[in-house]
Formats: structure tokens, C-alpha cells, sequence
């Protein structure tokens, strides 16, 4: 089996842009521990990979990066937990009546034995959702301390609490990978597509050439998104670009054994292998 | 003048309310959580690492799996959980807070709406003690018939000067004499 190394960025959002740096605002971690990874829950990792089974099937080493902004909503909450209530209503539609008009789902009902008065069937389908009581923080009210909503200018000078000069957009963007690991041709990282919106639906990775062993330096650059109200009261899009440095290193051990009682032992490989090859 | 004398009418106006006090801020402490570590070396100790958005007012231990997290009164602190891996389970299962503080904090469950994410709040009642109150974090992994509970306390801590001076050195000698 291949290698998928996910290496997660967490970043402290408002204390980066506050000022205008990465240092002690961003924190690495990756799934690489047993494998030798250094540097974990610290600015500093270096994510190694062991390539022993990648240089007999090439291509199966892969990088993945994971930015997250502290305090975001956890990226393993569903996509439909950010409907709107709209969307929430449609979800909660029985298929029929949703599909077809007037009395046709409620002879379907009869037909399957339900007593539906035909004649007044209004009272079908009219379910509203319900507000879930045991769910203090839920959605909105999730939010609510730090709610996107500036604070109010001109000539009402009225502060609510909750209001604030600069709204933080949630999750950090990889807007480039690069540096020595690049240059000399260990990782070719790219920005794929995915379904996942809160990244808009793109996200970097990296296939790794396993035959270059050691340990190589690549830099991250990273955006981070904020709308701030400036001295003309006017809202404003913008974003700063700060970059930090990761380490990956490369390098082959001996195949786990799990048969093996002390230690690590290499797996023996027949040697007609390489004798029917040639 | 009248504008001074409308905007003390305004401040006295605005604060007897029968509504109870709007949340300060929400701190969020978030557990990045290496499962397959932890399942593999059976303890939770090198697979938990927490973070928390509220350093600039002062927390400290972040990457570690003892934070030490800043709040106020008035103040909710919610925990949330992520794993390294998305597909491998992770649920907060408790969040192990001394009785003896109960008057501080009120403490309870819930989940992301229409989902199975479970987090944790603590409303802050009170201003906390100086020495702070230290916590336990115990999370469901995988299959595991057992909890992991963090090897280490984390702690909630008042912001360094703010805590009323009358009230905050008495409440740790009360916790004492209890």
C-alpha cells in the first residue's frame, strides 16, 4: 500500500493578520508520527516518508495539505449543516408531494392503506420544521459571538455587542507551493478540485519521487481573507499572502515484517525477481 | 450638554435588563486528534494536540495535549473535535470538570444541528479562580470499547490583571476550606 500523508496547517487567523506574520501564529501536524515525523503540533515539521514501497510501485507516495483556521467549524461537519432554512425545507419534503401536484400522493396514500379524506386534504404536507431546543449553539446561534457584522457608522454611532471593524473569512488558502523540494524535483505538488466548499472546492497535493532520498526544505504560501472597514466607512475585500517553511524527508527503512519477534528485519525478495526481468 | 446627558440616560437605560447577558466571545478550543496513533499506542498521549483562537488574550500550550486557555466571564468556551484523518471516528466524550467548581462554569453537550458532530460548551458564570480550573478530555476512538481520557489536565485560566481584585483572592481559600 501507498502512502497518503495528510499535513494538516492550523493557523491562528486574526492574531496572523493582526500582525502580518506566521511566526507563533501557525502550528503543523501530520499522520507520519509512527514513520519518524518531527515537529508535530509545532511551527517546525518535518514529515517523513518512508519510500521502501513506493520505489517498488512508483507513484504511491502522496502529500496532502489541510488548512484550517482555528476556531473554524470542524471540516467533518456535513455540507448540510450550512443550508438555509429554504434548503432545509425542501430536504424535508416527502418525495411525492414534492414531484407531483394536487391529490395524486394522497390516493398513493390511500392506495397504501392510509385513511386520507381526499376531499380535504389540506392538512397533509404542511409540516413546518421545528427548531431543536436541545440545540442551544446550533447554526446561527453558533456563531453568535462572533457574528460577521460591522459596526455601525455614521450617524447613529451605535455599537452593538458583537460588532467588529474586521471580519475574518473562516479557513487559510494555499495559494502556492514551492522552494527547494520543488527545484530539485522531489514533490510536484498541484491544486485539485474537490466538493469541499469551504476551501472553494480546491485543495493542494503531491506526488512524491521516491528515489530522491533526504531531507528537503518547501515553502507554503498561504492567504488569509478579511473585510475591514476603513477610515471612509467603507467595507473592503482584502487578503495578505504570508509564507512558512516545512520539511519532508525522504528515506527508505526495512518493510515492516509483522511476523518478525525483535525488531525490524527486512523482507527477504526472491532473487529470480530480478533474474526474470533481465 | 445634551448630548452628554442623553447618552448617560442611554447608558442607565441600557443596562437593567431582564434578558439574560449576550455571550462576550466564544472561544473555541479545537482537538486535532491522531486516531490510528492512538489506537495504535493504546493512550492518547502523543496523538492529541490542542489548539485554541484566543492566545492574544493570553493562552499558552497549543500543539500540546494541555492547553491553557484564557476566558472571562461571560465568556463560552466550545470544544470541538477534528481527526487527521477524516475517516476515522473521534467523539468529545466528556469534558472532566472538578465539582468543586460548578458554581464557575455551566457545562454541557450538544451537536452541530441535523449532524452527529458532537461538541461541549462551558458557560464561564463567574470570574475564575486564579489557579484556574483544570479539565479532563475523554474522547470515543474508532471501535474502541473504551474511552481515551487525555493523559494530561488542560485549564481554563482568567485573563492575567483583570479578575476583581475583592472577589477573586478569596475564591481559591473557599475551594480550600471546601
Amino acid at each position: 500500500m501507498g502512502q497518503q500523508l495528510g499535513i494538516v496547517v492550523l493557523i491562528d487567523i486574526p492574531a496572523a493578520v493582526d500582525s502580518n506574520t506566521l511566526e507563533g501564529n501557525i502550528w503543523l501536524v501530520d499522520n507520519g508520527g509512527w514513520d519518524g515525523s518531527t515537529g508535530e503540533g509545532s511551527p517546525n515539521l518535518v514529515s517523513a516518508l518512508d519510500v521502501t514501497d513506493a520505489q517498488m510501485d512508483p507513484g504511491n507516495a502522496v502529500l496532502n495539505w489541510i488548512p484550517i483556521g482555528i476556531g473554524t467549524i470542524p471540516v467533518n461537519v456535513p455540507q448540510t449543516f450550512f443550508l438555509n432554512d429554504d434548503d432545509r425545507r425542501v430536504l424535508r419534503q416527502r418525495p411525492l408531494p414534492a414531484l407531483h401536484s394536487g391529490l395524486f400522493p394522497v390516493r398513493i396514500r390511500n392506495i397504501l392503506g392510509d385513511e386520507v379524506n381526499i376531499k380535504h386534504p389540506e392538512h397533509l404536507g404542511r409540516e413546518t420544521p421545528r427548531a431543536d431546543p436541545q440545540m442551544p449553539l446550533s447554526a446561527l446561534g453558533y456563531l453568535d459571538p462572533g457574528t460577521a457584522r460591522f459596526r455601525r457608522t455614521g450617524e447613529s454611532h451605535v455599537a452593538q455587542p458583537g460588532d467588529q471593524d474586521v471580519v475574518y473569512y473562516p479557513d487559510p488558502v494555499i495559494t502556492r507551493i514551492h522552494g527547494e523540494a520543488l527545484e530539485a524535483g522531489v514533490i510536484y505538488p498541484a491544486q485539485y478540485g474537490s466538493p469541499e466548499l469551504f476551501s472553494r472546492g480546491l485543495y493542494w497535493s503531491a506526488s512524491v519521487d521516491a528515489s530522491l532520498l533526504g531531507l528537503y526544505r518547501y515553502t507554503v504560501d498561504i492567504a488569509l481573507h478579511y473585510s475591514r472597514r476603513n477610515a471612509a466607512g467603507k467595507v473592503i475585500d482584502d487578503r495578505v499572502i504570508l509564507s512558512h517553511d516545512a520539511w519532508i524527508k525522504i528515506s527508505t527503512g526495512a518493510p515492516r515484517n509483522g511476523f518478525s519477534a525483535d525488531g525490524l528485519i527486512p523482507i527477504p525478495i526472491p532473487s529470480d525477481i530480478g533474474a526474470g526481468e533481465a | 450638554m445634551a448630548r452628554a446627558a442623553q447618552s448617560v440616560a442611554a447608558a442607565t437605560k441600557s443596562k437593567p435588563t431582564s434578558t439574560p447577558e449576550p455571550v462576550k466571545q466564544a472561544t473555541n478550543v479545537m482537538a486535532m486528534l491522531d486516531v490510528v496513533g492512538a489506537l495504535g499506542s493504546g493512550t492518547l498521549g502523543e496523538s492529541l494536540y490542542l489548539f485554541d483562537n484566543n492566545r492574544r488574550a493570553g493562552s499558552t500550550g497549543h500543539g500540546t495535549s494541555s492547553l491553557t486557555t484564557v476566558a472571562q466571564q461571560g465568556d463560552v468556551v466550545v470544544w470541538t473535535t477534528m481527526t487527521l484523518e477524516c475517516e476515522a471516528f473521534a467523539r468529545l466524550e466528556l469534558v472532566e470538570i472538578d465539582v468543586a467548581y460548578a458554581e464557575y462554569v455551566h457545562l454541557d453537550a450538544a451537536a452541530f444541528s441535523e449532524t452527529p458532530e458532537v461538541y461541549w460548551f462551558a458557560n464561564i458564570l463567574k470570574p475564575l479562580p486564579e489557579t484556574g480550573i483544570p479539565y479532563h478530555l475523554s474522547y470515543r476512538l474508532g471501535s474502541a470499547p473504551q474511552a481515551y481520557r487525555a493523559p494530561v489536565e488542560s485549564r481554563l485560566i482568567p485573563a492575567s490583571g483583570t479578575s476583581t481584585p475583592g472577589e477573586a483572592p478569596l475564591e481559591p481559600n473557599q475551594e480550600d476550606a471546601q
